[in-house]
């Protein structure tokens, strides 16, 4: 009995975090602590042991920036590559790091070449910068007709079967898709999409498979080897904990010779990997801190409590906002939130207008940030949970947000509004 | 305030190199002083407090402020200018954009020289491939007598025929593998008069030329530059400089993002052109925002342009003069000195035992300085022959290219 209890007693300790989450974590984070910050998800936070490591690789490179760039930063950055490759389960000759998530859908929608008839698809969800960027295609590469958005709503955006079926009827309809572009976890709306299932759908057709999955790395489980997209992207920098600004692109080999940076340098016409590496002068700090952000996070807790804690505490905190505001999350069906969710504001929000004026009075008056859009007629916020982050958090901001509302004069709507909101 | 003194004490008060490296190749990656480098600090640390405040208001204002000292220091306009990361960004940006000299007719050429920076030959190639138009490459043949043989190679070329196909021309202010001032009035004039506009790759230009660069006074149509070279501001800044605010607005970054279809309230700052090259997704624009702390430094703390280029040229002379008596190669000056870069020499080394007088040898030469002589130089292959190009700066001293005497001496045959 005594063995069984001592064996109890190593297991829950060998389970448990080494931290515990929560408020506690707060202090190893650079944020001004009066700031509750409760949207992590659009620029990431890294911790001051990241930025310290940040400053290390700044000072060598400025104690001989010749023989920073010249001999030593590649191999560094090769390292990195590697770490980061095993730890989204991918052969690392295959990725590639980058600025940002811009940079990476540049590079492959200005590198694929396409008929004139043949089509790329995407949805109504899409990033904000992929859907100008897809715009500045249509109208300098290839034509508006090629480049088809399929609308998605309350239901097709939480029902995969649904969602494949809508997607199939444009399909149908146009006979010659090549690409189709998707979100692993969406921005605005914020909802995590089956997308194993949705490459393997798409991959039977012959349709390339482009993903978004700017929220994805360090927010959830990432194996690139099981998914087998075409083209990857995440970004590190938001829930990988290393410093802004760092994504990685993934390119299947067979399409490596095809995908080129948007940037001509000295890479050029050598391989897939030093056209991507050589992209003029550049301070490559951030990108060498992912493996920081890495022993940051071993020292946190392991992997799966990390997800678990972020994705637990999404839904609490969405449900509790819902029960505050007296409205609903946009879905109840936990295999469609990531880290975020996404919260019906109160009944009185019922205008752009109203969101506007809300959204920049919680940022004038309280400090808060809190992004808000419109999804099928509705008008929701997005919240990010995060290790640093407790409930109590989202109680605070709920009537922080039922207060706003109170206290504003809704008929003043006459004052342009200032549509920062739209670059979340 | 006193300025700072030059020389061994700037390098040990105001810069951050391993004071164990002898550095005379200022030109390549620039380093940046202590004072600028803690200005780059503090600015990453203040991103860090809140992060939504930084990204989505903050940055906005800060950038216009750089944006117009840049306007003041370069004598232009503010909405003729925009900050961009490198001078790679500013290139690819200006070939790759659908300039109405492209998109007009169907083909053409883009004229360049055989001296333009790798980098740059490569963009044209490639963006050449994507437009069905060709490179045309003047093979410039060095040494050059005088200024006037330089601009007589251009007229010979132009002469050839086929000039109403040229649709832009792509000339240097100061060539990097060779240090050499061009006369770009005198070329802009005589390209301009064939109807064909005209960019100059100015990486090494501000800073160095004398007078201090007016981007008002020159006539080139597009102008590409740097900060972090010659004007101590971080690595990661430099700027693009389109004389007709028309075609400004339609230059399209290499990267889509934000900035293609900004906000009502972003337009109030700043301009269309500005947008599209600073909001670009979320990255780290802190390097851009050194500016006015590198234009402070440059003016209080080293007691402005003309004390800064006194120092660095008439240093960069005595240079070149000991180094061409020690290893006797005098006389082998590739151009006319009134097509020497103020701060950048070139000097031919004498006969090395290992080293043979070609590319590889030469970028192998480099490193074998970095790593076992402790030395900081670029060496290059022209006509067959290595040279070392010089740089001083302020944080240099003559002792510095003695070093680098002995250290190849010793290679010597």
């Amino acid at each position: 009995m005594k063995r069984l209890t001592l064996l109890c007693l190593i297991i829950c300790w060998i389970t448990f975090p080494v931290y515990p989450f929560g408020h506690s974590l707060l202090p190893l984070f650079s944020l001004d602590p009066s700031y509750i910050n409760i949207n992590h998800g659009s620029y990431g936070s890294a911790p001051k042991s990241v930025h310290e490591k940040l400053r290390e690789y700044q000072l060598t490179a400025e104690l001989n920036p010749d023989r920073w760039f010249r001999l030593d930063v590649q191999n560094a950055m090769d390292k990195v590559r590697k770490r980061l490759s095993d730890y989204v389960n991918c052969d690392s000759d295959d990725l590639v790091i980058l600025e940002n998530a811009s940079a990476g859908i540049n590079s492959i929608l200005k590198s694929l070449k396409f008929q004139s008839n043949e089509t790329i698809l995407y949805y109504n969800i899409a990033y904000g910068m992929v859907k100008l960027t897809l715009q500045y295609v249509s109208t300098e590469i290839f034509t508006q007709e090629q480049i088809v958005q399929i609308e998605l709503d309350h239901e097709t955006i939480q029902n995969t079967n649904l969602l494949l079926k809508k997607t199939q009827d444009t399909i149908n309809k146009l006979k010659n898709v090549k690409l189709i572009v998707f979100d692993h976890i969406s921005s605005i709306p914020a909802i995590l999409f089956d997308i194993e299932t949705m490459i393997k759908y798409f991959r039977q057709q012959g349709i390339l498979t482009l993903i978004d999955g700017a929220h994805a790395v360090g927010a959830i489980q990432l194996d690139l080897k099981k998914l087998d997209p075409d083209f990857y992207l995440s970004n590190t920098h938001k829930w990988l904990y290393n410093h802004r600004s760092a994504c990685l692109l993934y390119v299947k080999k067979d399409f490596q010779k095809l995908i080129h940076p948007t940037i001509t340098s000295f890479g050029y016409l050598q391989s897939f990997q030093n056209e991507f590496f050589w992209l003029g002068t550049k301070d490559y700090s951030s990108y060498l801190t992912i493996s920081d952000a890495l022993d940051f996070r071993e020292t946190i807790a392991n992997e799966t409590d990390i997800f678990n804690y972020n994705h637990q505490l999404a839904i609490q905190a969405g449900n509790l906002l819902a029960q505050l505001w007296n409205s609903s999350t946009l879905t109840s069906n936990d295999i469609f939130i990531s880290t975020m969710n996404n919260i019906e504001l109160p009944l009185n929000i019922d205008s752009l207008d109203k969101m506007n004026i809300l959204y920049q009075k919680l940022i004038n008056q309280y400090n808060i940030f809190l992004p808000m859009f419109q999804f099928d007629n509705k008008f929701y916020c997005r919240i990010s949970a995060q290790i640093y982050m407790e409930l109590t958090d989202y109680q605070t901001v709920g009537k922080i947000v039922l207060d706003a509302i109170s206290n504003s004069n809704f008929s003043s709507i006459l004052k342009q509004s200032k549509d920062y909101f739209h670059s979340i | 305030m006193n300025p700072i003194e030059f020389g061994e004490k700037t390098r040990h008060d105001h810069y951050l190199m391993d004071q164990d490296v002898t550095y005379a190749n200022h030109g390549s990656y620039g380093p940046c002083p202590r004072f600028v480098y803690e200005e780059l600090q503090r600015i990453r640390f203040e991103q860090e407090k809140n992060p939504d405040r930084w990204f989505r208001l903050t940055k906005y204002t800060l950038y216009a402020d750089c944006v117009r000292a840049a306007a003041n220091r370069l004598d232009c306009d503010f909405e003729q200018i925009a900050l961009v990361d490198n001078a790679t960004v500013g290139i690819n940006a200006i070939l790759k954009s659908p300039l109405p000299s492209f998109t007009s007719k169907p083909g053409g050429t883009v004229l360049c020289i055989n001296l333009a920076y790798g980098s740059v030959l490569f963009t044209i190639e490639e963006m050449v491939k994507h437009r069905n138009m060709k490179m045309r490459k003047i093979d410039i043949q060095l040494p050059v007598k005088s200024k006037h043989d330089f601009i007589q190679q251009f007229e010979d070329e132009l002469k050839k025929g086929d000039v109403e196909n040229i649709r832009l021309a792509v000339i240097d202010h100061i060539t990097s593998s060779t240090a050499i001032l061009l006369p770009i009035n005198e070329l802009t004039d005589l390209l301009h008069e064939h109807g064909i506009p005209v960019v100059v790759d100015g990486a090494h230009g501000p800073g160095q030329v004398f007078p201090q660069l007016s981007l008002k006074t020159l006539t080139c149509d597009f102008y590409i530059g740097t900060f972090h070279k010659w004007m101590y501001a971080a690595r990661g800044c430099s700027f693009l400089f389109v004389r007709d605010t028309i075609i400004a607005n339609q230059l399209q970054p290499s990267n889509t993002s934000w900035g293609y279809r900004p906000s009502l309230s972003q337009l109030a700052i700043m301009t269309h052109f500005h947008l599209q090259f600073f909001h670009q997704g979320t990255r780290d624009e802190s390097a851009f925002l050194t500016l006015p702390k590198a234009i402070e430094f440059a003016d209080s703390m080293a007691g402005g342009f003309d004390r800064i280029y006194q120092y660095n040229s008439t240093l960069s002379q005595q240079a070149k003069t000991l180094l061409e008596q020690r290893w006797n190669t005098q006389e082998k000056d590739l151009v006319p000195s009134d097509m020497h870069a103020p701060y950048l020499k070139m000097i031919q080394l004498p006969d090395l035992v290992d080293y043979k007088r070609n590319d590889d040898d030469a970028v192998r030469l480099i490193n074998d300085l970095i790593e076992h002589h402790k030395l900081v130089s670029i060496i290059l292959c022209v006509n067959n022959e290595l040279y070392v190009r010089i740089a001083t700066q302020i944080y240099n001293h003559i002792e510095d290219y003695i070093v680098l005497a002995d250290a190849i001496d010793k290679l010597k045959k």
